[in-house]
Parts: structure tokens; sequence; C-alpha cells
């Protein structure tokens, strides 16, 4: 994992972001691709008053991005991170989208509520089944991004195995791993088997079981104040019923108080 | 890359298949899974055939059961980490369901001569439905080298890039890394920018570009392999669904049918 794309953009999810982009390059010894996004205005009337007015909004947001960008610039110019800038403009998710053919990990926030901009959960699903790519999801309020202590929720599925598989350079990095398997149906691959997987790329974790509802559970866990983010399958279809909508990946995404690291 | 599965069956390739993985067990000082597969094709039977299917079960089984005592010995000798495993059924399903936390699935790319069991058909069918990348040896194959040349056959597109990801713990222990190019025109990412990317891994390719004369892409790619010595073709694979005709592009089609080295194949979820 070395090549990081983060997303660059003001909004009250930005300096999140930025830091855990930050944190996650210096960890890892990696490249930081910082990707700037003016998101143009939304479809007004069409007419000579609307085209200005378009005009005038798609101004000013690359003004707003151009001071965002000296901010930032001027801060990686202080730290010791590799890093380059893209400026791009569209739509936040089709300018991820192409951004992230040779991405190893996306940055992005798990929720914010900036108006007029797609709601987040909704990019990070439709990246995370669209690029194929793992996507770090950090609290809009997260002020860093540790490494030291990870909790994988596992159950058994191909979204679960990938986010596993993708996690391992940064499992590596961690100080202690905890393997939770919520056994609330019956899980295609046992907690076990994902164990013997990480031993033989180093990685020690241990098992926890437990019963009871998938996201009750694991975001009691990930509130207990005892791990640092959570690796778990994004979107990953389990009991047909329950889970086709995703409902737990959705729940994490909106009450998680630790940065998710998800895969599909 | 820690974890390989290699399918193991009584069959043509075999021996290719296994002394491949064996030999990047041992370079990547990884585990290695061992799948004995007794194949059942799915038969649509009637009261007439019905004890036909028993039988072929039995003789596969058989037959599967003999492959492992003559097998299981060169394992224990080979002195890598290994497992082994027996399963009976589609050959497709049962190695998708094994490949579930596998880092690399070692088949064959071919057994022409409508060699049983399809390995062209099994190829396509685990590039849509594993997780991850392809090493589809040819059965000629002796001496596989992991960490001799490495030609990555870079297109711009999105399965070259996840193949080129997929690829680099491989391609970190290589001697030699070559990025060739073919045809430059709508291009989507360009090279140096995979080059930059592999930089970031620690790997440092030549980029080397092709210009084609009366060839296919294809034909292009393969005289390239041998002409520059390469031990392993790494390319994005683009499998269509079973139900479709034309099984891969163009030049996947190709070099599966006549790679003169082995392919290391990766599409992109």
């Amino acid at each position: 994992m070395k090549n990081i794309l983060l997303l660059c953009h003001d909004d009250s999810g930005q300096e999140a972001r930025f830091q855990a982009g930050l944190d996650l390059a210096r960890a890892l010894q990696g490249h930081l691709t910082c990707l700037d996004v003016v998101v143009p205005p939304p479809a007004m009337v069409n007419d000579c008053f609307g085209a200005i007015v378009a005009g005038e909004m798609t101004a000013d947001a690359m003004t707003l991005e151009g001071q965002n960008r000296a901010r930032l610039t001027a801060r990686l110019a202080r730290d010791d991170v590799q890093w380059e800038w893209i400026d791009t403009r569209g739509n936040l998710e089709p300018a991820l989208a192409d951004a992230a053919a040779l991405a190893d990990v996306i940055v992005l926030n798990r929720e914010f509520d900036d108006y007029p901009l797609p709601d987040m959960a909704t990019i990070v699903g439709d990246l995370l089944v669209g690029s194929g790519k793992p996507v770090l999801a950090v609290p809009a309020q997260a002020t860093r991004f540790d490494i030291g202590r990870a909790l994988i929720a596992w159950d058994g599925s191909p979204a679960s195995a990938a986010a596993l598989r993708a996690a391992v350079p940064l499992l590596k990095l961690a100080e202690q791993v905890t393997l939770l398997e919520v056994t609330d149906g019956g899980v295609a691959a046992p907690a076990e088997d994902a164990a013997s997987y990480l031993s033989r790329h180093d990685v020690h974790a241990e098992v926890v079981r437990t019963a009871g509802d998938a996201s009750a559970t694991i975001i009691a866990h990930a509130s207990s104040g005892r791990f640092d983010y959570l690796v778990m399958g994004g979107f990953g279809h389990r009991r047909f019923v329950e889970r086709m909508f995703g409902g737990v990946t959705k729940s994490l995404l909106a009450h998680s108080p630790i940065p998710l690291f998800l895969a599909h | 890359m820690k974890d390989l599965l290699v399918l193991m069956h009584h069959d043509h390739g075999q021996e290719a298949r296994l002394g491949a993985a064996l030999a990047l067990t041992r370079a990547l000082g990884a585990h290695l899974t061992c799948i004995d597969v007794a194949i059942v094709p799915e038969l649509v039977t009637d009261y007439v055939t019905s004890g036909g299917e028993a039988l072929l079960r039995d003789d596969e089984e058989r037959s599967e059961h003999e492959n492992r005592a003559r097998m299981l010995p060169r394992l224990i000798q080979a002195d890598v980490p290994y497992e082994w495993v027996d399963r009976t059924g589609d050959l497709a399903d049962c190695l998708v369901e094994a490949a579930g936390l596998t880092d690399l699935i070692i088949v064959n790319r071919d057994l022409s001569g409508g060699a049983f069991p399809d390995m062209y058909q099994l190829t396509g069918d685990l590039l849509m439905r594993a997780r991850c990348p392809l090493l589809a040896i040819s059965r000629d194959t002796k001496d596989f080298q992991p960490a001799g040349h490495a030609l990555v056959a870079w297109d711009g597109s999105p399965g070259a890039a996840a193949a080129l990801r997929a690829a680099m713990p491989m391609l970190r222990l290589a001697r030699h890394v070559t990025l060739l190019t073919v045809e430059m025109d709508r291009m989507k990412l360009m090279p140096e920018r995979a080059a930059s990317y592999c930089g970031r891994h620690g790997v440092q390719p030549v980029i080397r570009h092709h210009i084609l004369r009366r060839e296919s892409i294809g034909e292009a790619v393969a005289a390239r392999a041998s002409v520059l010595g390469a031990d392993y073709v790494v390319m994005g694979g683009y499998g269509h669904h079973p139900v479709r005709e034309a099984l891969f592009g163009g030049v996947t089609r190709h070099l599966l049918r006549n790679s003169p080295v082995p392919l290391l194949l990766a599409h992109p979820h």
C-alpha cells in the first residue's frame, strides 16, 4: 500500500481527511496524490441569467479551491511526505473513479452533510463497488489516524475476505489486531481461517466471537475506545433480506466513531 | 503474496503446475494449498444416464485418490509449508470456494487438443469469479523462474492497472521488469504513470515501446516475450460471462493459446 488518493475539496470533512492522509502516508512511507476537485454548480435554469450565475458560481468555487490548495500545499511542504497535486473539475464521484486506477487506497469521509454535495455514504459505496479499491472512510471530526489497534469485523463473506486481504499492509504495522466474528447466523468461513491467512503474512490476531445483531455489536466494539480503526467488507451481501442493501455497512458509515477501512 | 492455491488433478498439466507452484512458494516464502478436485461436471441426467453419472464420479474419485498417493510424497519432499485439500464437484466452483483467502491461483493456460479439463474455460471463469490474480502456466513450462524477467503488457486500461497492482509482490522479486506498450492511441494511463507507481513500491521498470508491423497485438507481445527472454507476462484479462461466445478479448485469447511463457492475469473488479 503506497499510493494514497486523497480527496481535496473545501468542505467540512477536509481537515479530517487531510490528517488521515498524512498519517497514513507517513506510516506506510507512501505517496499522497491530492486530488483537488472543483465541483460545478447544480444544473440551473436554462436561460442567459442561469448561464451567468453558473459561471459566477464556478468562479467562486475555483477561488475557494485555490485557497484550499494554497493552505494544504503549504502544510505539505513542511511535512516530509511524498506528494503530488492534481486539479480536476467535475462531480466528486466520477473524478475520484478516474483517478483511482493506480491508487492503493482512497481517503474519504464516512459522512458529512454539506449541501449540495451528494451523501458521502453513497459516494463511498459507489466507489467501493465501481473502482474495486479500498476506501478509508474517516469521521469528519477525526483529528488523526492511528494504526496501533485494529479491529476486523469478520463474517466469512467475499467482501470480508477482500477487506482483510487489502488491509494486510496496514495490519502489519499494528501492535494489536482483533478479529471479531459476529455469529448471528452461520459464517461461510470461520474466523480461524482468517487468522491463519494473517499469520502467513506475519500478523497475529486474536479471535473474539459474540452473538447478536451485527450492526449493534460492531458499533459497540468500535465505540469502546479500545481500537483505532475498523476493517470490514463494504456492502457485501450476506443474509438475503437484512443485509441485501448493505445494512451493516450503512449503519457503520453513519455511526462509527473510528475510521473505517472498507473493501468490496 | 503468502497464500497460494494450486490445482492438483491427474491431467497433462499437473507437472508444470506443481513445478511452478513450488518454485513460487519458495521464492515468496509462502504457504501452498494443493486442492485436488475430482471433477464431476453438472450433467443433465434422466433415469437412463443417472447410473452413468455415479460411475463417472466413482472413477474420478478413485483416480484422484491415486493422484494424491503419488503426489503427496513429492510435496513432503519439497519441504515447503503446504496443505492438501480434496474436493469433488464442478472445477470452477470448487476452486472459487477454496480461494476466498488466497493471494494467487496456479492453473494452466490451455491444454490444447480438447484435453480434459478445459483450462481455457477455467481461466475465464476464475478470472471473473475469484478475487485474486491467476498464474496460467503452459504445460511445457519446466524450471519456472519467479525471480527472473517480468514483462508487463501495458495498455493503460483498468485491467492492466489491476494486473500491475496484483503482480507487485512478484515484481519486487524480479531481477528485471519491462513495461511494454504496443498501441499508444487513446491510452488512458500512460506507461510513465505505471512506472512511477512501480517506483513507489521499490520496482524500477524499463519502458519499451513496440511499433506494430503486420502482426496483431497478441502476436507482438508473444514475440517480444520470447526475444526479450521474459520469464512471465503480466496482463489484464477480461473474462466474459460464460454465456457470451468470446470468453476473452483478442489479445488475451491469443496469449492464452500461444504465449511462450506463463501469464499472470488479473481482472479489475
